[in-house]
């Protein structure tokens, strides 16, 4: 058996139950009929498959299963989110009344606490709601120790603080399979880079946020990443890497392709504003052409969806103004018939290829 | 369904989590040794109570209430000036171009630098002269019209800006910056009247200069602003009458009188914490 995550297990068992129902089809039709060994021993196969799955991961083998998982998927993500903040709301209500030195273990602690819980949780719990929903109140308690002691000794604010809460969420987020805790690890590691990059350049880093190329090597990192190192046992990390790679790219060329004067730059606004529009336009372009080559459809989406956010703007920006508003709106209707008519022919091509797109 | 070894994520996380507390608490604790690097008796004037018995926070913290460069009646630009920015690492432009000179002052984002906090020194001095001689000014105005509510008004408004500068407003001023603090020290040797701190620099374009005085700059902030107060410091804090004070001026002049003073000592690493909180009585 080479499935090895949780992800693998149940894309297997979907397999299984696809094949169960095309084969029940290709016999009705008679095209195939399997003698009753062959029969048996597939089944077996499959019996002992799915139980082995069902013990080890704990995957979803009936579509009843599927949907009570995905309701227990949203209950775990909000439950987590509320959770990590109420420990904010708990804390702050109370520390008032409590001494430095109590204030300080109980910020302490509190992590130390909480990672424990959650390690000892994951190794008892094969879905992982539970362990995930603790993991995120451990980073939520790391966040507020460091918050708060910065507060207590009226420390200067430094952009090193994101570097350990990023460090503690990546950490937790490769031992209990946490999506979300990647994505903050992501944003935390991503922001203290960028405000390197700014600081380099020479601003005060709370700064790097008005030089939106400071994010751009930050977004080729993450962009890259998965293509060096890959992560075949985590569920959709690949996934995350590369679209906040491309969010990370895309929204500061957006508002570099209206907003010039904010550009690192010294030449004219609109010729700025002008050269990051034709980087956006080509970049979405060339994005969806090496997602479809790779297969890649949360590529070809991200991309897809910058590219028309690029090309409404665009029409909004030339159009909006002198055009009645009957014309306008069927302009924008008559480029997104166009544009369907473009994607169909790209899906022919890649059908004819033989290239598959998921998507 | 641990991937890792939960062993070595626990030993990692716990690492993390102690490792990063002692480097803080080891920096806080170094900045509080030896000798303050500088010591101020303020009040209620330069510290206003923030966070004051909130519904959802507990705690309680003291601003620093220093005159930025919107309340600066003594222009920071004095000081400030094109040799000063150019040490503190902004590249100016020598041009006679107005749109390019703007241009590149919209371009430097702010740089950190370390700020020289005067304390009841001489800016403020000039400042308390500039609005008392005011006042005297639209005093003698008016006796020359008695009559006219205009001067009158002129004279109530140039009355409440002088008492706000004498008994309420701060008494202190960003009056110098430099990349190097201990130089900045030896500048300003005074430790009572004198604070050295992190901050921020902007550049700024003055339309009414001319030329290359057109690129001007400004303290835009004081890193640390917020500071906290410990439990066993909030005795005299507690027991005062929530006052719902404007803390800064001048366009929200309320002259109050200061309810506790308190000595701000600032360390090694020129970060503040409360020595000392006695209350004023009346």
């Amino acid at each position: 058996m080479k499935e090895k995550s949780r992800e693998e297990a149940q894309k297997r068992a979907d397999q299984i139950g696809h094949f169960n129902v095309e084969l029940k089809a290709l016999e009705d039709e008679q095209v195939v009929r399997l003698n009753d060994d062959q029969l048996t021993s597939i089944s077996d196969y499959h019996k002992n498959l799915l139980a082995h799955f069902s013990e080890k991961f704990d995957i979803d083998i009936s579509s009843g299963e599927k949907r009570l998982s995905f309701g227990m998927r949203i209950a775990s993500f909000l439950g987590a989110l509320a959770l990590a903040v109420s420990v904010f709301f708990l804390f702050y209500q109370y520390w008032g009344r409590f001494s430095t030195v109590f204030q300080i273990a109980l910020l302490i602690i509190a992590p130390n606490v909480m990672l424990f819980a959650t390690l000892y949780v994951s190794q008892r719990e094969k879905t992982g709601y539970f362990s995930k929903l603790l993991a995120l109140i451990t980073f939520a308690c790391f966040v507020l120790n460091i918050f708060v002691l910065g507060q207590i000794y009226n420390i200067t604010p430094s952009d090193k603080a994101f570097i350990v809460w990023g460090a503690l969420a990546f950490l937790l987020a490769y031992a209990c399979d946490v999506r979300l805790l990647l994505a903050a690890g992501i944003i935390c590691i991503g922001g203290v880079l960028s405000a390197r990059v700014g600081v380099w350049s020479g601003c005060y880093w709370i700064y790097f946020g008005n030089r939106p190329e400071n994010f751009l090597p930050v977004a080729a990192l993450f962009f890259a990443l998965p293509f060096v190192i890959h992560h075949y046992r985590y569920t959709a990390f690949e996934t995350i890497y590369r679209v906040f790679g491309l969010l990370t790219f895309f929204i500061p060329v957006l508002i570099l392709s209206y907003w010039g004067e904010i550009s690192y730059l010294y030449i004219d606004d609109d010729t700025i504003e002008a050269l990051y529009q034709v980087i956006g336009f080509a970049a979405s372009a060339g994005l969806i052409a090496f997602g479809i080559r790779r297969g890649l459809d949360d590529v070809v989406n991200t991309a897809n969806t910058f590219f028309v956010i690029f090309l409404y703007t665009k029409v909004y920006d030339w159009c909006w103004d002198w055009m009645p508003k009957y014309l306008f709106f069927l302009l924008v209707g008559l480029i997104a018939v166009f544009m369907l008519f473009v994607f169909k022919r790209i899906r022919g091509l890649t059908k004819s290829s033989g290239l598959a797109v998921k998507a | 369904m641990n991937i890792l070894s939960r062993n070595k994520v626990l030993i990692a996380g716990m690492a993390l989590v102690l490792l990063t507390n002692i480097i803080v608490i080891g920096g806080a604790m170094y900045n509080r040794s030896g000798k303050p690097d500088a010591v101020v008796n303020l009040d209620e004037r330069e510290l206003y109570l923030r966070n004051w018995n909130e519904k959802e926070n507990s705690g309680l913290s003291l601003g620093l209430n220093w005159n930025g460069y919107y309340y600066d009646s003594y222009d920071t630009r004095r000081w400030l000036n094109q040799d000063k920015l150019e040490k503190l690492g902004f590249d100016l432009i020598d041009s006679g171009d107005d749109y390019a000179i703007r241009q590149y002052v919209r371009k430097q984002l702010p740089r950190a630098a370390w700020i020289v906090l005067e304390f009841d020194g001489a800016t403020y001095h000039n400042a308390l002269q500039d609005a008392e001689k005011k006042y005297l000014e639209e005093k003698r105005l008016l006796s020359h019209e008695p009559d006219s509510e205009i001067q009158k008004s002129r004279l109530k408004e140039a009355k409440q800006n002088r008492d706000w500068v004498k008994y309420s407003a701060s008494r202190i001023y960003a009056v110098d910056a430099g990349l190097d603090p201990m130089q900045l020290r030896q500048r300003y040797p005074d430790k009572s009247h004198y604070i050295v701190t992190a901050g921020v620099v902007q550049l700024d374009y003055d339309y009414n200069a001319s030329g290359r005085e057109k690129v001007t700059g400004y303290v835009s902030e004081i890193s640390v602003t917020s500071i906290h107060v410990p439990l066993d410091q909030r005795a005299v804090f507690d027991s005062l009458p929530q006052r719902d004070y404007m803390e800064e001026g001048p366009y929200h002049q309320r002259s109050f009188h200061p309810r506790f003073r308190v000595r701000l000592a600032y360390g090694q690493r020129y970060e503040p914490w409360i020595d000392e909180v006695a209350a004023i009585s009346d």
